[in-house]
């Protein structure tokens, strides 16, 4: 009874902050918490923040693999399945909906020109995700080795001369051994 | 077409394993989630693919951030919608979420009793400057592809104003989308009716 409870709080939780999220990525954060801590009281904020700091290094979507990890220690692997359809499916259905529609009004005058403006507001919203990267935390601004990395990667990347997946096993591996030698490891 | 000269199993490929296979990959090369997989889905499904146009991307790019649910997903959807219909988007937003959910939950298990969360963060933090380098070059391809009929000073300032609102003030980005559509389409009704 409890279990079913707590999978019904789960389900119905992970379903309604999919649907009232925008955009992804570091915003779950803070509904997950709500969820899994207050409202589920499963975890506390000292452990919530652990597993948010691991997702975060770590590859992949964040808000799905956060409430993944609760949901298998909960229920097991079977939840991946319902929390796909709950969490993950109606922006999906959302997403192709929008396409479709878009699709209809694509030829027109005025859309045409809110294309235009839109490419100048999306362009805003990388440089801001940039922005959270490298200054998020402004109690800590990046390193020197760090920003030498970003720089080297600006002209790598500008110049073609490695793909980004490359780049990553590149830098990460040379990190690694800095570390170690400067007996960080 | 897996066949060979045999034809015992013969393993057809319909376009979906290698879907399953590009949208697993950019799963697995994206850190921080949401848009930031811009950058890993362009080189990998319209540069190395061309499942879509540059152009078609940046709506993609835009809807995702317009509509509520995780953008990497929608993203992936919609490119594998666009290849394959509804199954192609459902493959895809599997693809891109689901592998590293799996792996992560798994081996977070042990992360958590035996990894130092902070050691990990300094480790994979060349990984997050190489994607923020692509993320700023993916906003500068993105600008420079604004077409000539608007002025390229208007559009800076848009970008600016927006940059702004979003860093100093804390608007989300949806509303920036929505207001743009909801600006032109009053603007162009305003305008026609005179």
């Amino acid at each position: 009874m409890v279990l079913s409870s707590q999978l019904f709080k789960y389900l119905f939780g992970t379903f309604v902050i999919g649907l009232v999220t925008f955009g992804g990525g570091a915003v779950f954060i803070p509904m997950f918490q709500d969820l899994f801590v207050n409202r589920m009281g499963i975890t506390d904020t000292e452990f919530y923040n652990l597993i948010v700091s691991l997702a975060t290094s770590l590859p992949g979507a964040l808000g799905p693999k956060i409430a993944g990890y609760f949901g298998y220690g909960l229920f097991g692997w079977w939840i991946f399945i319902p929390l796909y359809m709950v969490f993950i499916l109606p922006g999906v259905v959302l997403m192709v909906f929008n396409y479709k529609a878009l699709v209809k009004l694509k030829d027109s005058k005025r859309f045409k020109i809110a294309n235009d403006l839109l490419k100048a507001v999306i362009a805003a919203i990388l440089m801001s995700i940039v922005y959270g990267f490298l200054f998020g935390n402004m109690d800590k601004f990046p390193s020197i080795l760090m920003t030498i990395y970003f720089f080297a990667a600006m002209v790598i990347l500008q110049k073609k001369w490695l793909k980004v997946h490359y780049l990553i096993v590149i830098f990460v591996t040379v990190n690694v051994i800095i570390m170690y030698l400067t007996g960080e490891i | 077409m897996l066949c060979g000269n045999i034809n015992l199993y013969c393993l057809r490929d319909d376009g979906m394993f290698e879907l399953f296979y590009v949208f697993t990959k950019v799963g697995l090369l994206t850190f921080g989630g949401g848009s930031s997989a811009a950058p890993v889905i362009r080189k990998e499904a319209v540069e190395n693919k061309g499942y879509v146009s540059e152009e078609e991307f940046i709506d993609i790019i835009a809807s995702a951030n317009m509509l509520p649910g995780p953008s990497m997903a929608q993203m992936a959807a919609i490119i594998g919608y666009k290849q394959k219909g509804i199954l192609g988007a459902l493959i895809a937003s599997i693809a891109i979420i689901m592998p590293m959910v799996l792996l992560f939950s798994i081996f977070a298990v042990f992360l958590v009793e035996y990894a130092d969360p902070d050691l990990l963060t300094k480790i994979v933090e060349p990984a997050i400057m190489v994607i923020s380098a692509s993320l700023l070059l993916l906003s500068k391809d993105i600008f420079l592809a604004i077409s000539p009929n608007v002025n390229k000073i208007y559009a800076a300032l848009i970008s600016v104003i927006s940059f702004v609102l979003i860093v100093l003030f804390g608007i989300h980005p949806s509303i920036l989308i929505i207001s743009v559509f909801v600006g032109v389409f009053i603007y162009g009704s305003i305008k026609s009716a005179i």
